[in-house]
């Protein structure tokens, strides 16, 4: 029994090991220079850290023609933090409507947003950029922000949804009776007991969008404001791009998400692992 | 509702609320979505207007060898969901302790599913490169094997393409896993202990039953991911995929983004979604035979 648990522990260190390898080689590279890179030396600490990689991955190289990806890392900002805010806001406005509100239409509109969220994004990529085009918002990042706003309401309604169903609606009822309205029980009641779900949709929203490589792609064909996903992928199919470049490229384009987890994760995993993001 | 004012400005305050979401839901859902299928039945190539063709495209398109060839493509990369929900299923098992070591391993684990696809796949070009990546100088040192050129051999860039995405989507699969095997209750193991159930009857016929709606919500999500796969065959084949690496949503992309076929992608779209609704519809029609809800009280 005890070689039994021994091996399984042995198993599970090693597929560990396996499995942090490209993590590791990622970031000893992206802190060597390019004479240091080399296969046979791949698992050594960098004899001197140098940070000549990232530099030439943010600022570029004009006199090859290698655009670096700084506009575009600021272009991601621009875009993921008021798309998140927005679309968690608006999230949380219609999960409250949604379980503590019945107005006439209520059960025909949670439906809808079911279907919403099952339509196939592929099959309206073309009509989008028609409509974008139309309302003059093609290939700006503001049309970008719309975009992932409208994409992400459905998943951050249903977990607001799910999450204000656990309040009592009693809480509700009572304060009804003492004459607070609509929008008043929303700010004082609702909106206080909300910063789990808030974490759990923020991080969520803020991780896809930021993410995000096929809206990027087809809504911002204009580099200069294209999303950092789109501009690390022209950057790294440059083939004189070396590859300490493209690593140091790679890590600053996963930056902000790794920031984000690191700080907040306990918050996102304790909503995973209580099934926010799971059930219906 | 006893005051009937009051209720007639619940609603239209319930309605202020939603329309935000209303108003997206129409100009950037509902709109586009009926526009598209007027346009799967319509030859369009942006300049001249739109012209009603039947099904044109989709005779066309079933005619079409790269098509085929795409979906055979994106049939073989799905083998990526029984290999992730398999993988992720056994590490959650061995790895389930709420706590310690092995919940800072699962954090490890869940690294690359919120690092970007684009950022993982850059990383994974490099270590599968033929020459100076570092798998196939492992493969060397470790096994003696002479590795293949991965992304370069038309028998190879599928199952790379599996490998970088099975990576990639392994920690979230665990952590789903993780919550479903913290919620079996533990008197159920200790009552199978006392009537000498062995370990394999216990998972098999215990763990594996109580989780099995997980499993169900792992496979079904997987599977519409996978066949929807663009951004890692995009980045792998450096833009420039060929009958071998190509896949269904990529074609979608070259036809209405390069070609101008805006007809033909249309129907490409429509065939990919009917295509989803019948192996989610399949995996439904299985749910009732082998997954298990709890007895109901």
């Amino acid at each position: 029994m005890k070689i039994g648990r021994l091996l399984i522990y042995f198993f599970l260190i090693l597929f560990a090991i396996f499995y942090l390898t490209p993590i590791y080689v990622l970031l000893v590279t992206s802190l060597k220079s390019f004479v240091e890179v080399d296969l046979k030396t791949m698992w050594r600490l960098p004899k001197t850290i140098s940070i000549e990689s990232f530099i030439q991955a943010w600022k570029g190289d004009p006199k090859r023609g290698l655009r670096g990806l700084s506009q575009n890392f600021m272009n991601s900002v621009y875009l993921v933090i008021p798309a998140t805010i927005l679309s968690a806001f608006l999230g949380s406005m219609n999960g409250y409507v949604l379980t503590k509100w019945r107005f006439k239409g209520a059960d025909i509109i949670f439906p809808m947003l079911l279907f919403g969220m099952f339509i196939p994004y592929q099959s309206i990529l073309i009509p989008l950029v028609q409509v974008l085009q139309k309302i003059k918002l093609y290939s700006t990042i503001p049309g970008l922000i719309f975009v992932h706003i409208v994409y992400g309401i459905p998943i951050t309604t249903l977990i607001f949804r799910n999450y204000y169903s656990t309040i009592p609606s009693e809480l509700i009822e009572a304060a009804k009776i003492d004459g607070a309205d609509f929008v008043g029980i929303y700010r004082r009641i609702v909106l206080p007991v909300s910063m789990p779900a808030f974490a759990v949709v923020m991080i969520w929203q803020f991780t896809s969008i930021w993410n995000d490589f096929l809206f990027g792609l087809v809504v911002a064909p204009n580099p200069s404001v294209q999303p950092i996903t789109v501009a690390l992928n022209n950057l790294a199919g440059s083939y004189f791009v070396q590859w300490n470049i493209q690593m140091a490229g790679a890590l600053i384009t996963a930056l902000p998400p790794l920031i984000v987890y690191i700080f907040l994760g306990r918050y996102f995993m304790r909503g995973l692992l209580s099934g926010s993001l799971s059930g219906v | 509702m006893k005051n009937t004012k009051a209720s007639k400005i619940e609603n239209i305050v319930g309605y202020i609320f939603l329309s935000p979401w209303l108003f997206g839901l129409i100009f950037f859902g509902l709109g586009p979505l009926l526009f598209s299928i007027f346009l799967a039945f319509a030859e369009w190539d942006l300049i001249v207007p739109p012209k009603f063709i039947g099904l044109g495209n989709f005779i066309n398109l079933f005619q079409d060898d790269m098509f085929w060839k795409s979906f055979r493509n994106t049939l073989i990369f799905s083998f990526s969901v029984p290999i992730g929900t398999f993988l992720s299923l056994l590490l959650a098992y061995l790895m389930n302790r709420p706590k310690g070591i092995f919940s800072f391993l699962r954090s490890i684990y869940f690294l690359p599913s919120i690092t970007p696809a684009v950022a993982n796949t850059v990383v994974w070009v490099w270590l599968l490169h033929p020459t100076v990546g570092v798998v196939n100088f492992l493969l060397k040192k470790l096994f003696l094997i002479n590795g293949p050129n991965w992304l370069g051999d038309p028998n190879w860039i599928i199952p790379s393409l599996i490998i970088i995405s099975v990576w990639g989507g392994l920690g979230y699969d665990i952590v789903l896993f993780t919550a479903g095997l913290q919620a079996i209750d533990p008197q159920i193991y200790e009552a199978a202990e006392i009537d000498g159930a062995n370990k394999w009857d216990v998972f098999f016929k215990i763990t594996l039953p109580l989780i099995s709606p997980t499993t169900f919500f792992v496979i079904v999500t997987s599977f519409i991911w996978s066949f929807q796969v663009f951004d890692i065959s995009y980045i792998a084949t450096n833009g420039r995929p060929d009958e071998h690496s190509l896949t269904i949503v990529y074609y979608l992309f070259q036809n209405a983004f390069q070609y101008f076929k805006i007809g033909k992608a249309s129907a490409i779209s429509w065939v990919l979604t009917a295509v989803i609704l019948l192996v989610t519809y399949i995996e439904f029609k299985l749910e009732k035979k082998y997954v298990f809800y709890g007895e109901g009280e």
